[in-house]
């Protein structure tokens, strides 16, 4: 699995990521969370290698990435981003198979695999020739999931995937989420600024601020057990991270 | 790096059009272009085709890029005249005689047959009704009157034997002096928009409109007597040709050349069909009066004027699609490309094209090759902005999926862009449409060629029909069809209105 040792990242003489230590366990769903800019998002991304850290280490399966092979690597990862970062002018089929192509799936394994994704995320049928545009916001995302799906990952990243959806579709979506976690047991790293979902999904949550992990653990030892004052701010904290952090700290102080 | 990116560019360009194309080729006869030269020129032609030597006629512009195209061999004979020659092209005092302007040309591997027969010199003329009224007979006279207006010719404003040191010669006060299109300047003195402008000695104009010339009572004016200009090695490489344009020599006094300029600019005729009357009449000569119908010159020009449209865009498009994409991912080189297309932009179409003469010649390679440039800059332009619309959120997914950099290059972002990039295309197209006509100027054909032409011989209704409409008709067939192609080209999904969730 995924093994981050000493990375940190920086720009110029910014610090956006402070050096961490983090090893993840095969099965388990991790949440991260905390203020806007943070440094969650950023974590993330370092995990695809769509950002190059600064310093330190990062390992798949116990082997060291190196630059070129980040793309082999992200074929056993699925990404989903806000609103599934649907690319407009292809079908949302398109979407969903445009690396079964790629890599030259024959029509019979792209079919099947198709299929077994729409069962899987409950997608309409006839929703699959439809362009972006005229998709609703909770199937855009069904399709985003789909697509990050579509290779069977080891592991899953979602940046704010439920984000853009309005509360019920957005509470009728984790449950499915979480079924669909479930039944697949694969390693999630969820990025969220909602502490309600952090709490629904998270194995582990590792709240962050200002570039550094304040607290990791379950949403209970969070609670119960605070690292710092911060941590039970936040957490109380009616809209989670719709909040910047100065307003939390307003709010509670 | 604006710098080295533009000479690059104008490197490349030059290149790719100066392919060497050294089969046998016709006997190529350059004219400026105002009718008596080109009626010359189209003699010459004539008279070689009589002789079964291919050749090909051309009219380029004024004295100075006929004569750019005669050194570097692009044409081979070209009519003249001994005053310019002298003090326009030789720019020497002291070379009044003949055999001293033989050896300096010679210097540049040219040559000069006998003279025609007629001199065509500058003459000072003003309408009938002005002149007497005023009581002007002479070019002295116009000292008493300061208030005149003088229009002149563009070339004549400029030219070592033209208006600055008639001026000084004769000691003229006047001070409201405009440089005017030839053609066009005997139209503003018959509206008295000007009372004073030049002629030549030979056009028709003078005898038909009431226009007097005003006698030189100083002598300052030379003799223009009319002469081919031919490269010297034809003498060994087609002496046949030299015997077939020097039957010209003597054979046209002042009195034809006149009324041969007028059957042209008065009647409306074609330089070529004018010329072919003539050498029928003198010589005998009857193979080639060809003369077109209205209808095949509008199919050439309009075949000509596409082609020179469809070459440049492809070429362009080839080379700025790619530019653009070099814009985005390398923003400092970026910068100095859009800087570099932009600034060919602000090139004078005129002078791009006669700049481009000494290194591509006439014709149509330096016409295609200055739409190209100017295709450039919408096109460039249009791809690097529809590339940096593109939300970083999708570039960012298009790489988090595991597409490599090419399959993310021509299924994400030039699909995406395709809009935008098709919009300078075609702003592109509709440009070179307007501008191909420029192409007239150097013989590039299309539709400048009647335009040029109508222009010349006052003849509005062909300028009109033959290349403005035309024109215009085929900007609107451009935009139309890429209306169509933008509906085949533009994915589906990016044509689509956007639903609420």
């Amino acid at each position: 699995m995924i093994t981050l040792e000493r990375v940190s990242k920086s720009y110029r003489s910014h610090t956006i990521l402070a050096p961490l230590d983090w090893k993840l366990d095969q099965g388990k769903t991790y949440v991260l969370i905390g203020p806007s800019g943070c440094g969650k998002s950023t974590l993330l991304r370092l995990m695809i290698g769509l950002v190059a850290p600064s310093e330190g280490r990062i390992l798949f399966n116990g082997n060291e990435v190196h630059p070129k092979e980040w793309r082999n690597i992200r074929l056993r990862m699925g990404y989903v981003i806000q609103d599934g970062g649907l690319f407009p002018h292809l079908t949302a089929k398109s979407n969903i198979l445009l690396m079964a192509h790629e890599l030259g799936w024959n029509r019979n394994k792209r079919e099947s695999r198709l299929a077994e994704l729409v069962e899987l995320t409950h997608f309409p049928a006839d929703g699959l020739s439809r362009y972006p545009a005229q998709l609703s916001g909770g199937q855009k995302q069904r399709v985003g999931i789909m697509r990050g799906l579509l290779l069977d990952p080891d592991v899953i990243l979602l940046d704010e995937p439920l984000g853009a959806l309005d509360p019920i579709i957005r509470h009728n979506l984790q449950t499915e989420l979480r079924g669909i976690f479930q039944t697949l047991g694969k390693t999630v790293v969820l990025v969220t600024h909602d502490v309600a979902e952090a709490r629904y999904f998270g194995d582990e949550i590792l709240l962050m601020r200002r570039g550094r992990i304040v607290q990791r653990g379950s949403f209970d030892d969070l609670v119960s057990h605070p690292a710092e004052e911060f941590v039970s701010n936040f957490i109380q904290s009616p809209r989670g991270l719709e909040d910047s952090e100065e307003e939390i700290e307003a709010m509670n102080g | 790096m604006m710098k080295s990116s533009l000479a690059a560019l104008l490197v490349f360009t030059i290149s790719a059009f100066a392919i060497a194309d050294e089969k046998v080729r016709p006997i190529r006869v350059g004219s400026k272009a105002f009718t008596e030269n080109a009626i010359l020129g189209e003699m010459v032609r004539q008279l070689l085709i009589d002789a079964s030597i291919p050749a090909t006629h051309k009219e380029l512009g004024g004295t100075q890029v006929v004569w750019k195209a005669m050194l570097a061999g692009q044409i081979d004979v070209y009519p003249e005249y001994t005053g310019t020659i002298a003090k326009e092209i030789l720019a020497r005092s002291g070379l009044h005689d003949e055999s001293s302007i033989r050896t300096e040309l010679e210097k540049h591997g040219i040559r000069m047959s006998r003279p025609l027969g007629f001199s065509n010199t500058y003459v000072i003329g003003m309408t009938e009704d002005v002149a007497s009224r005023l009581g002007i007979k002479r070019i002295s006279d116009l000292r008493d009157h300061p208030a005149l207006r003088m229009g002149f010719s563009n070339e004549f404003c400029e030219r070592e034997d033209g208006w600055p040191s008639l001026r000084r010669y004769y000691a003229l006060p006047h001070l409201d002096v405009r440089g005017l299109e030839h053609d066009l300047a005997y139209r503003a003195l018959k509206n008295d928009q000007v009372q004073v402008t030049d002629f030549y000695s030979t056009d028709g104009k003078l005898t038909r409109y009431k226009f007097v010339s005003l006698e030189d009572d100083a002598a300052y004016f030379p003799r223009y007597d009319a002469v081919l200009l031919y490269r010297a090695e034809l003498e060994t490489s087609s002496p046949e040709s030299i015997k077939a344009f020097s039957r010209l020599e003597g054979a046209l006094d002042e009195e034809t050349m006149i009324s041969l300029n007028a059957r042209a600019d008065l009647d409306g005729k074609q330089a070529s069909q004018v010329a072919a009357e003539y050498l029928q009449k003198k010589f005998n000569v009857t193979r080639s009066a060809e003369i077109d119908s209205p209808m095949s010159i509008l199919l050439r020009n309009t075949l000509r004027h596409l082609q020179l449209v469809t070459l440049s865009l492809l070429m362009a498009i080839l080379v700025a699609i790619p530019l653009g994409i070099l814009a985005v991912r390398w923003p400092r080189v970026g910068q100095g490309i859009l800087s570099s297309v932009g600034l060919i932009q602000t090139i004078p179409s005129i002078v791009l094209l006669v700049l481009f003469i000494p290194l591509l010649g006439v014709e149509g390679r330096p016409a295609i090759a200055a739409l190209f440039l100017y295709s450039l800059l919408p096109i460039v332009r249009n791809t690097h902005a529809g590339l940096k619309e593109i939300p970083p959120s999708l570039l960012e997914s298009a790489e988090a999926i595991g597409l490599r950099p090419w399959p993310r290059l021509l299924r994400i972002e030039l699909p995406l862009a395709s809009r935008s990039i098709l919009a300078g295309i075609k702003t592109a197209a509709v440009i070179n449409v307007g501008t191909a006509t420029l192409g007239g100027f150097i013989g590039a054909g299309g539709y400048g060629q009647p335009i040029f032409q109508g222009l010349r011989s006052d003849n509005w209704n062909f300028m009109i029909w033959q290349g403005a409409i035309p024109t215009a008709v085929m900007s609107l067939v451009v935009l139309g069809f890429f209306e169509l192609i933008e509906r085949k080209l533009v994915p589906r999904g990016l044509r689509l209105p956007k639903q609420k969730a």
